[in-house]
């Protein structure tokens, strides 16, 4: 049975049309993508499996996948992930306080997801945003912006907004 | 390719352009360590033990991913490339937890060789080490996998010759782990060759775990002894026990992979022996005795038989897996007594069928076939070495073309696919030689078909449309050794009639033929039932009179002739069991007792010997197609049609299930419970029909025999049929393995 809705079918086969008839395996990571947007933001087993079922590819094929790459998530989060950087040029210009004003506000660890299960903490590699740094990203549904020059009080107003 | 000539480490060595670093080396017996890499997958280079130096190149190269080029100059010795490689082995190292005292893979790891051979003696590393949680692979292998280095080698393993991605890398970096993610048991029937090819002790055999160390074990050569390929094995013995068997390289057979059945199959040999000649006395008791007094009792009983009742009455019935030597020396004593009844298809349901077993082609020449059509063959249960050579002919673009009675899953795509039923089956075969399209092809008449009650049909329709086509047509029956009892002794005529006597060679009467429940009572009714068996059971003791210990696989010398007409002898192992004692010698003794001329054989290779001098038939012959009289257009078929709320039975023998040996190995049947062989297996629809789900318990009817079981959905079986496994304790109770069933709810 296939349990991926109508609608993300139509978006998968966008991009297996991009590709080869026999290499639909190609659409793998665009696919992850679409059904983990559609799906509360993580991807369950099941999800994992329909995938590999519509594109008639191994299921390993899409387990190996899902589990490299970090922007999949594969365990349940929050509404929004919050991806604080704490590479060097973040750390440098003051992350490890904008982690902790972070945990203060949400009263979580990072890693953690706060119990209303609105918001996912979390560290990330660097951004490619080091200009502005310290950044961090928030997404929900796979969509989000970069907050940048981090302050306590500019988190304080985007964790404001975001309520 | 063009010629090339390189140098590595002063040698000058004539090469083609476009092979491998590691590959020239290797076929030049200079040694350049490695992990991933195998010559019969892909090349990965992710492990970088085999980094050598190279002229002109900046930084050591890996030589199993570097392309040989005209005038290359490797230096495998220089100080470059022994700092690189100790420098990959620490690397190596950082993880791994250097359990060796406590692995199954000390004393024969290439991680531990290569770490004395190319490392050094101390880490730079002193953090933590990282462990992995382990996973369950089943029964048949054991994983330890926080040493596994990540080299690969079963994930490619998988999906380039198994076709199926059981077994993946998850995770990344330091979270990259080897495993099947989602637990499950590795179910394929080649998967225990992950076994051999890992450089580590993560993926180790489960039933010989913390059994033996590597050093105590003897290897001997040896013949596998289950299908009809002839895999070559490695036998591990210690102090006369088998401790396990690995595969053992023949390119030009099994590569360098055996088969489940063939590696886990020697665990059976430790259970049920019969281990001392045994005679039932008059009043029905087992008497021990010795092996002169047994073997006189034999003679002066067959002497007996034949006199009063002539010699036909006298049945030899020889496992298929006997070995060429017994075989013969069996011919010779019925030759002697005057009897033709020897038979070894014993499975086989139509009594008109002479199979004349063989692949007219040499192994190696599957994957290079274009067309493959596979005629009622469950090819990877029966002769998995086969499949997977049908599986490179597909990858190859071989078109494969499948007819039969159960729905059977390939790992790799299919050109047609005709599911029927038994009745429909050989409609079916004449409507798909309508198709123009299968010229020069390779056709498998496999099990299922030279089973099928109008197997005659078939085999002169196939036999024909070969001919039409000239096209190969081969017939691949169960047993080690079909050819070679082929070759020796003709069939006898199959006929149902009870004899007088009986001798039993390997087979289990209740597990190994087609129709167990009349064996059953013409074994009860003779006057004379001599069993020549390595075990032992409630059964044999009841329907034999006198027991016979024979030696069991890997502890007789003898000779196998596979499917392509190769014939394979090897020595035993190990000492038999007991008083047990090897085939040849117990036919030689009882047929010196019974006086058959020219019958003084020393050993096995003597019968080898004289066996040369005699007349064989021959299988591959040009005369065997048109011996094959063909009787398609005017044959009768025997199907009968069946009562409205009855079905068709389909049989076939589980890999677990098809001799003696493999019905006792124990892992092997664990693995194979999730198949549920002991149930009655039937398509959704006709379970729907007849108002019965999944694990319901019902009474089964054929014929007299009414038998308790439970029903098993399984798609595979066609609307209509049902599909019960032979070689189990269901089929055992029942009569023909075709025929019809009726299922009767409890």
């Amino acid at each position: 049975m296939n349990i991926l809705s109508h609608e993300i079918c139509n978006e998968i086969d966008q991009w297996t049309a991009k590709f080869p008839k026999d290499k639909k395996q190609s659409a793998v990571l665009a696919a992850l993508h679409i059904v983990q947007n559609h799906n509360d933001g993580w991807l369950r087993r099941e999800l994992l499996d329909a995938v590999a079922d519509y594109l008639e590819i191994p299921k390993m094929a899409v387990y190996e996948v899902a589990s490299f790459y970090s922007m999949f998530d594969l365990k349940e989060t929050g509404k929004y992930k919050i991806n604080v950087c704490t590479n060097i040029s973040c750390l440098l210009r003051g992350s490890e306080g904008v982690v902790k004003h972070f945990e203060k506000r949400l009263g979580i660890s990072l890693g953690e997801t706060t119990p209303d299960g609105k918001f996912t903490l979390r560290e990330v590699e660097c951004l490619a945003a080091c200009v502005n740094a310290p950044v961090c990203q928030v997404l929900c549904k796979g969509k989000g912006d970069y907050q940048v020059d981090l302050t306590p009080e500019k988190i304080d107003t985007l964790l404001e907004g975001l309520k | 390719m063009a010629d090339i000539e390189i140098d590595i480490d002063g040698k000058k060595i004539k090469t083609q352009a476009g092979k491998m670093l590691i590959q020239v080396a290797d076929e030049n017996d200079i040694y350049i360590p490695r992990f991933c890499y195998h010559k019969k997958l892909t090349v990965a280079a992710n492990c970088r033990m085999c980094l050598v130096e190279v002229e002109k190149a900046p930084k050591t190269l890996p030589a199993c991913a570097t392309p040989v080029n005209d005038g290359m100059k490797v230096f495998t010795q220089s100080t470059k490339t022994l700092e690189s490689q100790r420098a990959v082995m620490e690397f190596l190292l950082i993880n791994h937890p250097l359990d060796c005292p406590i692995c199954d893979q000390g004393g024969q790891c290439e991680l531990q060789d290569f770490s004395l051979g190319y490392g050094k003696d101390n880490s730079s590393y002193n953090e933590e080490k990282r462990a992995v949680v382990n996973d369950d692979f089943g029964p048949l292998i054991a994983t330890e996998m926080t040493r596994c280095i990540q080299c690969t080698r079963c994930v490619r393993f998988g999906k380039e010759i198994l076709g199926v991605q059981e077994i993946g890398a998850t995770g990344r970096g330091e979270h990259m782990q080897i495993g099947t993610y989602v637990k499950h048991t590795v179910t394929h029937e080649m998967s225990g060759n992950i076994i051999d090819l890992c450089p580590v002790g993560a993926l180790l055999s489960k039933p010989f775990l913390y059994k033996a160390r590597a050093w105590e074990l003897k290897a001997y050569h040896s013949i596998a002894s289950h299908d009809g390929v002839g895999s070559h094995l490695s036998v591990h013995t210690r102090r006369g026990e088998v401790m396990r068997v690995t595969a053992r390289e023949n390119e030009t057979i099994n590569e360098t992979w055996i088969s489940d059945r063939d590696r886990y199959s020697y665990e059976g040999l430790n259970q049920d022996r019969l281990t001392q000649p045994c005679i039932k006395d008059e009043t029905g008791e087992w008497r021990e005795v010795t092996w002169p007094v047994a073997l006189n009792f034999v003679a002066n009983a067959l002497e007996k038989v034949k006199a009063a009742h002539g010699a036909n009455q006298i049945g030899a019935l020889i496992s298929p897996n006997s070995t060429l030597e017994e075989a013969y020396l069996i011919k010779r004593l019925w030759r002697h007594l005057e009897s033709s009844q020897i038979n070894y298809n014993l499975r086989q349901t139509d009594p008109r069928l002479t199979v004349v077993p063989g692949l007219n082609i040499p192994i190696a020449e599957i994957e290079n076939q274009q067309t493959i059509v596979l005629v009622g063959s469950h090819l990877r249960n029966d002769q998995p070495i086969l499949a997977h050579l049908v599986r490179k002919a597909a990858l190859k673009g071989a078109k494969v073309h499948v007819i039969d009675m159960i729905k059977h899953p390939y790992h790799f795509d299919l050109a047609s696919e005709t599911i029927v039923k038994p009745s429909e089956f050989v409609a079916a075969i004449r409507e798909g030689q309508a198709q123009d399209l299968l010229l020069h092809s390779l056709i498998i008449m496999g099990e299922n078909a030279l089973n099928h009650p109008d197997a005659s049909i078939i085999q002169s329709l196939l036999n024909k449309f070969a001919t039409d086509t000239q096209s190969i047509f081969a017939q691949l029956p169960e047993g080690a050794n079909a050819v070679g009892c082929y070759q020796v002794s003709a069939p006898a005529e199959r006929n149902h009639l009870p004899m007088k006597a009986y001798l039993l060679h390997g087979i289990e009467p209740e597990y190994d033929v087609a129709n167990p429940d009349q064996l059953q009572q013409n074994l009860l009714s003779a006057d004379m039932v001599i069993a020549v068996t390595p075990f032992v059971s409630e059964n044999l003791k009841k329907v034999a009179k006198v027991l016979l210990p024979c030696a069991a696989f890997t502890e007789t010398s003898g000779t196998f002739m596979n499917l392509a007409g190769e014939q394979h002898s090897f020595s035993g192992c190990v000492a038999p069991k007991g008083e047990a004692r090897p085939g040849w010698k117990i036919y030689r003794v009882l047929g010196n007792l019974l006086d058959v001329p020219a019958f003084d054989f020393e050993s096995s290779e003597d019968i080898l010997k004289s066996l040369d001098h005699q007349e064989r038939q021959q299988v591959s012959s040009p005369d065997v197609h048109s011996r094959l009289q063909y009787v398609g257009a005017t044959g009768q078929s025997s199907a009968v049609m069946p009562h409205v709320n009855q079905l068709e039975r389909i049989t076939a023998w589980p890999d677990c299930r098809s001799d003696s040996l493999v019905r006792r190995a124990r892992a092997l049947n664990q693995r194979a419970v999730e198949t549920r062989f002991e149930a009655v297996h039937i398509h959704a629809e006709t379970a729907n029909k007849l108002q019965l789900i999944d694990g319901q318990a019902v009474q089964i009817k054929q014929d007299q025999a009414h038998v308790s079981s439970e029903i098993a959905i399984n798609n595979q079986v066609p609307i209509g049929a049902v599909f019960i496994a032979g070689g189990t304790t269901l089929a055992a109770q029942l009569g023909n393995a075709a025929g019809y069933i009726e299922i009767i709810k409890c």
